[in-house]
């Protein structure tokens, strides 16, 4: 009996031993889902590698749920396009070392025959506005993802928050992708990160175009900042590091000025001081 | 010369108790076991095998004597070919290469089940299921042979083919202890009648007799 | 434009995408995995239940029983928990790896593989136990002939294991992350490629995964076919 025991649980330990002890390095970041879906990161990521040698695991789940994984010291480090929290969160000392690295912003889609006159309005407060006054359909991502939380500002400042009684307000919860979709079926207006719509607007028969840009409200800043390793003691703050000094080297901004997706657009532009 | 003391059994199941006796079985030849349904005598049966044990006293086997061993019943055959049914005793006793295949060999043609050796145990009929087990407890030749009612399930004709079997072992010089509730099996085969009625109780006869005594008094008030 | 999506995804596969290749490979190496190691755990415990003669052992082959149906999203919570940073095996470093993910599908798997074993054994375990300790075999011996016996059904709980683990998202996606080239397995990778409006490849993984359930399935009938008695 005894002598299956010994090499059973060996065999156990080998299959089961994380691999990491074999590696160049590699660090966690948490990401957002349309960071990863506009196909940046598998883009840079290589890029970096060939760099340093440091493997980078992205996971990618909505902004909150990014920053939260870093408060609990889950990641290394993060990268997210949520500039007031992120701000917010290294002055309680969850993070350190945040570095702004690109941006890119939002649009506002609506069905193209555009039932609630977007078209013509420019301020993106007030197009919210009429479009709660006027009862029209409105998609939101519903899921603490960063446009969920930019949509939201917005609304704030509309002066009244959508609420569990407005039938016109669709809460998908789900990505942005989908959401653009369910806005396309259900001909609601929606607000979405270029990059994502860029990447879908020619699939699929969607009825919605492009009825709002270029408010600075919709500007989208990304920022990367390292886990407080003062605070969790597994942060691996070095490689953790070389990330963030790379994103925001001249390589790196490079990079990601140069990266275009499936049909040629550029979705980001580097802004790193 | 062969046999057993069960000297001074006891044995209950769930706080009544079944069997409370002290019994010889010597010599070659075919012991009865006979007795109404209930009254214990499966239990002797693996007690003698060593399959359970008593709660007092012993079953104590001639010295030098082979380990009994005990014909399976049809529905604990396994899964496989007959031909591996029949090897499995061997492979137990250590008994392999020419030997075994030799052996297996000799007793599926005394069991006349050659043909099908190769078919698996459970799609067999119920005549040629007994007479696999009988095969596989044959082929390992014990000294000693334990049966548990082995036609109780079958048709007169494949019951009349297996007595056949069971009265050769008569001359392999073999101990057959075989327990029955039928009286006229018991009439065909005995040498010795070990008779059980319900109280536990067991006394044990020469076959002429058991047969004299009761066919006097009358068999069926007892059974 | 469905049948469009449909030969884009075959091709895929045709090539031998390499993202796709990469994929599966990992589904069948973390599947396999737990298939192995629930095999193990799972026959020692329908060997345990069948030897042990204790008073509660009715209450315990029910608890098994319900075991087999623990939702899978539900066992990843729980790991996700245990293994995270904060959580009490966090020192472990095993949250997020294929490990985890290795770890999460044998909790899954495991009372599959003991309540189907254990059920067809404890059917026929008696008689086959008489029968081989009445020829002479020792207790132990007796024993191996019963999971001999049973080998038909004990793989046709294994298969019901592999199928029903392979198929399965909310454990892998919660310890594993979903990472790409390192924990992301056909489940995961469908629902996000769903998820972004890309169906080439779902399709193309759909398709790969049926197929091998199909597989499975083929070789659970067959087992059970045999392994029927009378």
């Amino acid at each position: 009996m005894k002598k299956i025991l010994f090499p059973f649980f060996l065999t156990l330990l080998i299959l089961l031993l994380p691999p990491a002890l074999f590696a160049g390095g590699s660090i966690r970041v948490a990401s957002t889902t349309s960071t990863r879906n506009s196909g940046l990161l598998e883009y840079l990521l290589p890029l970096f590698k060939a760099n340093s040698g440091i493997d980078v695991h992205i996971l990618a789940v909505g902004t909150g749920a990014a920053l939260k994984l870093g408060q609990k010291g889950d990641v290394d480090a993060v990268l997210v396009h949520a500039e007031d929290l992120e701000k917010q969160l290294v002055d309680e000392g969850y993070f350190i070392d945040r570095q702004e690295v690109m941006y890119n912003d939002f649009v506002i889609l609506g069905p193209t025959d555009d039932p609630a006159g977007i078209k013509n309005i420019h301020s993106v407060v007030a197009a919210f506005t009429k479009i709660r006054t006027l009862q029209a359909n409105f998609a939101s991502r519903g899921d603490n993802s960063g446009t969920n939380m930019r949509e939201n500002r917005i609304w704030a400042t509309t002066g009244k928050m959508p609420s569990r009684k407005d039938k016109w307000y669709l809460s998908t919860g789900q990505g942005q992708a989908k959401c653009i979709r369910i806005a396309a079926e259900k001909r609601a207006y929606t607000i979405t990160d270029r990059g994502t719509w860029l990447s879908i607007k020619d699939r699929g028969n969607l009825d919605l175009a492009v009825v709002l840009e270029g408010d600075p409200s919709l500007f989208n800043q990304y920022g990367v900042m390292i886990v407080n390793p003062a605070k969790h003691k597994y942060v691996d703050y070095q490689l953790a590091m070389n990330f963030v000094i790379w994103l925001t080297s001249a390589e790196g901004q490079k990079a990601i000025g140069e990266f275009t997706d499936s049909h040629g657009n550029t979705l980001f532009t580097p802004n790193a001081r | 010369m062969i046999g057993f003391h069960a000297k001074n059994i006891r044995k209950s199941f769930g706080g009544r108790i079944v069997l409370d006796l002290d019994l010889h079985f010597s010599g070659t030849g075919i012991h009865i076991i006979l007795g109404s349904n209930g009254c214990g005598k499966s239990t002797l049966l693996k007690l003698l095998a060593g399959l359970i044990q008593p709660d007092k006293g012993k079953i104590v086997p001639q010295p030098g004597q082979g380990a009994p061993v005990l014909v399976p019943k049809p529905d604990g055959l396994f899964n496989s070919s007959v031909y591996k049914n029949v090897a499995y005793g061997l492979k137990i006793h250590k008994i392999s290469g020419m030997a075994r295949s030799e052996r297996i060999d000799d007793v599926l043609q005394a069991v006349s089940l050659t043909h099908l050796q190769k078919s698996n145990a459970l799609t067999l009929s119920s005549g040629e299921k007994q007479r696999l087990c009988m095969a596989m407890a044959l082929a390992v030749q014990p000294d000693v042979i334990l049966l548990d009612e082995p036609t109780s399930s079958l048709d007169p004709h494949n019951a009349a083919q297996l007595e056949q079997i069971i009265l050769q072992m008569r001359q392999g010089e073999m101990m057959v202890i075989l327990v029955t509730h039928n009286i006229s099996q018991a009439k065909r085969l005995a040498d010795t009648v070990t008779f059980m009625n319900s109280d536990t109780q067991a006394a044990q006869y020469s076959s002429e007799a058991f047969f004299k005594t009761f066919d006097r008094d009358g068999l069926d008030g007892y059974i | 434009m469905l049948i469009d999506t449909l030969s884009r995804a075959m091709l895929l596969i045709v090539h031998c995408d390499k993202d796709l290749l990469e994929i599966v490979f990992l589904s069948l190496r973390v599947t396999c995995t737990s298939i192995f190691i629930a095999t193990l755990f799972g026959l020692s415990i329908a060997l345990l239940l069948e030897i042990l003669q204790v008073p509660g052992k009715a209450i315990a082959v029910s608890f098994l029983n319900t075991l087999t149906g623990l939702p899978p999203v539900v066992v990843g919570l729980v790991l996700y928990m245990l293994f995270s940073r904060t959580g009490p095996l966090g020192f472990l470093d095993l949250l997020y790896s294929p490990s985890a993910m290795i770890i999460a599908q044998t909790v899954l798997a495991t009372p599959i593989v003991a309540a189907l074993s254990h059920a067809s054994i404890r059917a026929g375990g008696k008689c086959v136990r008489e029968t081989a300790m009445g020829l002479g075999a020792t207790k132990f011996q007796a024993l191996v002939a019963v999971f001999v016996d049973a080998r038909y059904a004990i793989m046709a709980a294994v298969a019901a294991a592999f199928g029903r683990v392979v198929a399965e998202v909310g454990a892998v996606l919660l310890v594993g992350g979903n990472i790409a080239h390192h924990t992301r397995v056909m489940t995961t990778a469908i629902a996000m490629e769903a998820d972004k409006g890309d169906f080439e490849l779902a399709i193309a993984l759909g398709i790969i995964l049926l197929s091998l359930s199909f597989m499975v399935n083929i070789i659970f009938y067959f087992s059970q076919h045999k392994g029927e008695k009378k």
